[in-house]
């Protein structure tokens, strides 16, 4: 199946050259985190994630087609 | 004969060749400052159609209606009405959060609802709206007297307590939008999920990287989803050599503050 990744921010630089979407290929019954992994991008990195907009989190098994989005929270107010 | 002319921003009809003492002692007698087309006049000049006088008497509030129409007036034209009908929720009155509030209020925004738990502490005051004679008071309090000298009309809520996953939908969910205005980064976390998963029609401007001087452009608009933006450059953390500095801060701020008016208008679906 074909997932599509937008990582924002400093999660981009996991991404190939930088751009902001992405797709990747993944296995029947991959998670969020499988997904990531295949990008390096740390475990405790991404702290919100949304699947078709939704909120997920990495143990979520996905389906042909998701769209995956995550970004890192800083502090600073 | 008459000419229409606009006084107080509201328009009226006065008497061809009618001198600016006049229309003062017709409208507002005990005014003492006359502004005609923008300049302070003495009372002599001869009014004419179209013109724009403003009377006021030094030191006094204007009424509500007066007031609105007076700021209004500096709105772009259509946009009031729908700001009015708004009402946006700020978590968190530090550097954001402040000033945030600070724009809505200026905007003549229908309700603000504000929560934070804090007190104002002397650090405080390198970027967030407060004043030295504030110090020690809770920042809700102090927060909503400084927005009353702008705007004594409009309608603030307010919650002196720190937000939760089990308060966020009690304090913020008739809101049209939330601003997220935390300084922590678990506190940040924690309103984005649970505003996420709890507040299904109120839209969320969360902020992520916005520490230090980099340049102003860097602060940029992240559309996560249709409910979900982030401002900031989504690099800088604030930690130890890279602080939280007011123009930055603010740059930031005023970018959630302008998302939030665009969302309200409808031009950011």
């Amino acid at each position: 199946m074909v997932i599509t990744v937008k990582l924002f921010g400093n999660l981009r630089n996991y991404l190939p050259e930088r751009t902001t979407v992405c797709s990747a290929e993944a296995a029947d019954g991959s998670t969020v985190g499988d997904v990531l992994d295949r990008f390096g991008v740390p475990r405790d990195k991404p702290r919100i994630i949304l699947v078709n907009s939704y909120r997920s989190r990495l143990e979520h098994v996905l389906e042909d087609g998701d769209v995956v989005a995550a970004f890192q929270v800083l502090p600073g107010g | 004969m008459t000419i229409q002319i606009t006084m107080n921003e509201r328009e009226v009809e006065i008497s061809t060749g009618s001198t600016l003492d006049a229309v003062r002692t017709s409208f507002k007698p005990d005014a003492d400052l006359l502004v005609l087309n923008g300049h302070v006049g003495d009372g002599g000049e001869s009014i004419a159609e179209g013109d724009e006088i403003v009377l006021l008497r030094r030191g006094e509030v204007p009424d509500a209606h007066e007031l609105e129409s007076l700021l209004v007036a500096r709105h772009t034209p259509g946009i009031h009405g729908k700001v009015k009908a708004s009402r946006v929720g700020v978590a968190g009155l530090g550097g954001l959060g402040s000033q945030v509030a600070i724009a809505m209020a200026r905007m003549g925004i229908g309700r603000l609802v504000l929560a934070d738990f804090d007190v104002v502490v002397p650090s405080n005051l390198n970027r967030q709206q407060y004043f030295v004679d504030q110090i020690g008071m809770r920042k809700v309090d102090a927060l909503s007297e400084t927005l009353r000298r702008v705007n004594p009309y409009v309608a603030i809520e307010t919650h002196d307590l720190k937000l939760a996953p089990g308060n966020v939908h009690e304090v913020f969910g008739s809101c049209d939008v939330l601003v997220e205005a935390f300084d922590r980064a678990d506190q940040k976390e924690m309103l984005i999920k649970t505003a996420l998963d709890r507040l299904p029609d109120t839209r969320i401007i969360a902020a992520s990287g916005l520490a230090g001087h980099e340049p102003s452009e860097t602060i940029g608009i992240h559309r996560v989803s249709p409910r979900l933006f982030v401002v900031g450059d989504l690099q800088t953390e604030a930690r130890p050599g890279t602080g939280l500095m007011a123009p930055r801060v603010g740059v930031a701020a005023h970018t959630q503050a302008n998302l939030a008016l665009r969302l309200l208008l409808g031009e950011e679906e």
